[in-house]
């Protein structure tokens, strides 16, 4: 991110954002972008109205404009009538509020958001994600952000990047990896064998994994997972198994790294 | 006439205009570097902020002025012409002051940000790594001027309304004007390059303050004692590489007041007159100490990791 913002010099290679290049150009990205860093970077002696007020003024707009805007865009963010006490006071949820009101304050063409939702708890992640996704949908902001939480990325991103050990590994839509698997699962409260045993007599692969079964569909069509759904049923039904769920299987994220094998740490970064 | 009652009463409507975009003028990076300056300016005397920064800064510029509002008080009450100071000697007055300003102010003005992680903030926006150190010395150098040009100026004012032939005394001491505006620049950018230079080497704000402190007002006793047991030829080097000496000597040096050959374990003037250097010399070693800070300055910012 830091080597897009044209703060830093790659080793190698060169980048281009907005059409402009990143290493000769980086006054003219750093007008059109806004940049939200992982770790705190907040004065804690100013108020949040004053401080964004300045950034917006660092970013080129005329005091006026910088004094509306930052009002807007703290409104925007969540943070009413606490805008004027000083940032030193804050909660982490409220300065990470802050720090992404900073950078939308002058109205950028692309977001960069380094770890958004770093230090904050489940209920503050959730409002989060959903300013985020407010930023890409309402605002018509295009949001580069980085994360190593996948059910983010899952949740709120369109397409994404997986970058392992500075290496890009893959990169395409996130339904591309999210997308329904030729497996049925099916979960039942005992004796998961002798459903395995009644599918392989029928010529249907099965495999039990603690009490989760999971039925090989022969092609991934809808009258395929029907006609298996049906034979599952009657199947379970017959032994008197007591069902809990039987559904398609869904891919999550986590699956690119299962198939990989053990590496866990990766770094989506997600258009 | 309209009855009160007729009059609509006012409801109150809460209009959700969402997200807008902005497409207006966007200033860029001069304008950029502007209102970093105006913000560092502010930041200095506590605008914005709390009690304690504001009581530190007008406190410090406060005392800084005494000596002068003495002069133009006594000069009113005596009614004539009273110089209890004089304007080449108004710096070495004040020196402390100035230096304790200096520290305060610069590992305030860099610390802060080093300290907050906020550089990344500022890098990220339209403006270039100098552009930062640039706004930072021209805020700090026009804080300090309220310390050497404000008291310098009250000093002429006073003078000139205590004078019984104002318009003639006017005429004597006008070209103290350019004198006053030359030192105090040149005394306010020089202290301010080498106070953040300094500063900029730390990230803790009480080791800026402390190393600060100790290059400035240190370096003065240091010097002072060192000179009074050498020749003038090693006491000239000394006091050419000690900012407060070069500072005093150039102001003493544009007012025309380097005393004729001194002593050595003197006053800092006479300790000048006894290096028996060429005026010149001072001026060239405050510009070239400015360079040398100013220098290393952006040196360091340029290798700052964010």
């Amino acid at each position: 991110m830091k080597i897009l913002l044209g703060l830093i010099t790659p080793t190698s290679g060169t980048a281009e954002v907005l059409g402009f290049d990143a290493q000769t150009e980086g006054l003219r990205i750093r007008e059109r972008v806004g940049y939200m860093p992982e770790h705190d970077c907040l004065p804690t002696d100013l108020s949040a109205t004053q401080f964004v007020i300045h950034m917006a003024r660092m970013s080129g707009l005329p005091a006026t404009v910088a004094r509306e805007r930052a009002a807007e865009t703290l409104r925007h963010v969540g943070l009413f009538e606490e805008r004027y006490r000083h940032i030193g006071g804050y909660s982490t949820g409220m300065k990470q509020r802050v720090k992404l009101a900073q950078a939308l304050v002058h109205d950028p063409k692309l977001l960069f958001l380094d770890e958004p939702t770093n230090g904050l708890d489940p209920d503050g992640r959730d409002d989060m994600l959903g300013l985020i996704e407010r930023t890409g949908t309402d605002f018509g902001i295009s949001v580069i952000m980085s994360s190593h939480l996948l059910g983010e990325i899952e949740s709120v991103c369109d397409s994404l990047v997986l970058i392992e050990e500075g290496k890009l590994d893959r990169a395409g839509a996130v339904t591309q990896f999210t997308g329904l698997g030729d497996v049925l699962v099916v979960e039942v409260d005992r004796d998961p064998e002798l459903l395995v045993s009644r599918m392989i007599t029928h010529d249907v692969n099965a495999r039990v994994d603690g009490r989760i079964i999971e039925v090989e569909m022969s092609d991934g069509s809808a009258t395929a997972e029907a006609a298996l759904m049906r034979l599952v049923v009657d199947s379970v039904v017959d032994l008197g198994l007591p069902l809990v769920r039987v559904a398609r299987q869904r891919h999550t994220l986590r699956d690119m790294f299962r198939n990989d094998g053990p590496s866990a740490s990766g770094n989506g970064e997600v258009v | 006439m309209e009855s009160l009652d007729e009059v609509p009463q006012p409801r109150g409507v809460v209009y959700d205009l969402g997200y807008r975009n902005y497409d207006g003028p966007r200033l860029g990076r001069r304008y950029a570097i502007r209102s970093l300056y105006v913000l560092s300016l502010r930041n200095t005397f506590g605008l914005g902020r709390g009690t304690l920064p504001k009581v530190l800064a007008f406190g410090l510029a406060l005392i800084a002025l005494l000596p002068a509002i003495f002069t133009v008080a006594f000069g009113a009450l005596a009614g004539e012409n009273f110089e209890l100071v004089e304007h080449h000697d108004y710096f070495g007055l004040i020196q402390i002051i100035i230096v304790l300003f200096v520290a305060a102010m610069a590992s305030d003005l860099v610390g802060n940000d080093r300290k907050n992680n906020t550089l990344p903030l500022y890098f990220s926006r339209p403006i270039k790594r100098d552009d930062y150190l640039l706004a930072k010395i021209a805020a700090l150098a026009t804080a300090l001027m309220s310390l050497t040009l404000v008291p310098q100026l009250l000093v002429f004012i006073g003078n000139w309304l205590g004078a019984s032939d104002g318009p003639g005394w006017l005429g004597d001491n006008i070209s103290d004007i350019w004198r006053i505006g030359a030192t105090s620049t040149l005394a306010s950018v020089q202290l301010a390059v080498i106070g953040l230079a300094i500063a900029m080497f730390t990230t803790r704000r009480a080791f800026a303050l402390i190393s600060v402190l100790a290059a400035l007002w240190f370096s003065v006793v240091f010097t002072g004692v060192l000179v009074a047991f050498v020749g003038p030829g090693w006491a000239a080097v000394a006091m050419l590489a000690t900012p407060l000496y070069v500072t005093g000597a150039a102001t003493y040096v544009i007012f025309d007041a380097v005393p004729a050959r001194g002593d050595q374990a003197g006053e800092m003037a006479d300790q000048v007159a006894y290096a028996d250097l060429p005026g010149w010399t001072w001026i060239a070693a405050l510009v070239a100490q400015t360079a040398v800070a100013l220098f290393f300055a952006i040196r360091r910012y340029r290798k700052v990791t964010l």
